[in-house]
């Protein structure tokens, strides 16, 4: 599923993206090119336990973003938790993690691509069976 | 330069306290059990402070990644839970509005490159400023 974009219509180019299946396929250049993010909010649904979004700050096209193999470095790593199971000691029962970018993040000046995985570190494992998206107010 | 690293705790709530470190990357170690009580906690806020790398007529702008690891000890080359990037000349606070939980400790690094690369310290003193919670 590609990312939904809502236009917010107040503020020249701002909008809201939404994918609610994120996957280690990936979303390729969701912002069609530079943006500033002001926030991103990565919610794994029901899933249990940890997933992970990395997003880069290339197309995946002209400059190719490996996953596997020899990985393309991540610019941006961002646990999320979902709703079952779990080892973390606190903040269990929160699903879901909001990022806030005060003043907006204008570190994506090429584009901004997107990936999620279903483990910490370099794991390149599927995420089971979620419900994640995110959102960007660019 | 020797490494600054100020703590402050909060009265209320517990335990709560902001770690302020002016000196972050001219280190070749990671900043290790950085919570003052040590051990788990929960963080919330990241500040990072890159505006001392910002272009100039001799240099480029220095981008920085800021690399925290849940671990008591960690080395540059560990894999990062949660990494920003911060481009030179930026300062920046990142909120983490439901908090993260640290199970085994907060530890983190700041180097020109991100993930399991070590990369290089930064040119100049980046400030770190991080709200953790027990």
């Amino acid at each position: 599923m590609a990312f939904t974009v809502v236009p917010l219509g107040f503020a020249g180019s701002a909008k809201i993206l939404r994918q609610t299946s994120v996957t280690s396929t990936g979303d390729l250049n969701i912002a069609d090119g530079a943006c500033t993010i002001y926030a991103i909010r990565v919610d794994s649904g029901t899933s249990t336990g940890v997933n992970i979004l990395k997003a880069y700050n290339l197309d995946g096209v002209t400059n190719a973003i490996n996953t596997s193999g020899t990985p393309t470095t991540p610019d941006m790593i961002l646990p999320t938790q979902g709703s079952t199971g779990g080892s973390l000691s606190t903040s269990v029962a929160l699903s879901g993690r909001t990022y806030v970018f005060k003043g907006g993040s204008t570190f994506f000046t090429s584009a901004l691509s997107v990936f999620a995985f279903g483990a910490l570190g370099t794991s390149t494992a599927a995420v089971g069976a979620t419900t994640q998206y995110i959102v960007d107010i660019a | 330069m020797t490494m600054t690293i100020y703590n402050s705790a909060i009265a209320t709530p517990t335990n709560a306290f902001v770690i302020r470190d002016t000196n972050a990357g001219l280190s070749t170690t990671t900043r290790n059990n950085v919570f003052p009580p040590g051990g788990a906690c929960t963080l919330w806020e990241i500040s990072v402070d890159n505006s001392q790398n910002a272009a100039t007529s001799a240099a480029t702008a220095q981008t920085v990644y800021i690399k925290i690891y849940d671990a008591t000890t960690s080395t540059s080359t560990s894999s990062p839970t949660i990494q920003f990037p911060f481009a030179g000349g930026v300062s920046q606070t990142v909120q983490i509005v439901e908090g993260w939980p640290l199970a085994s400790g907060c530890s983190f690094a700041v180097a020109t490159a991100g993930g399991v690369s070590s990369g290089n310290n930064p040119t100049n003193p980046v400030t770190v400023t991080l709200a953790l919670t027990a």
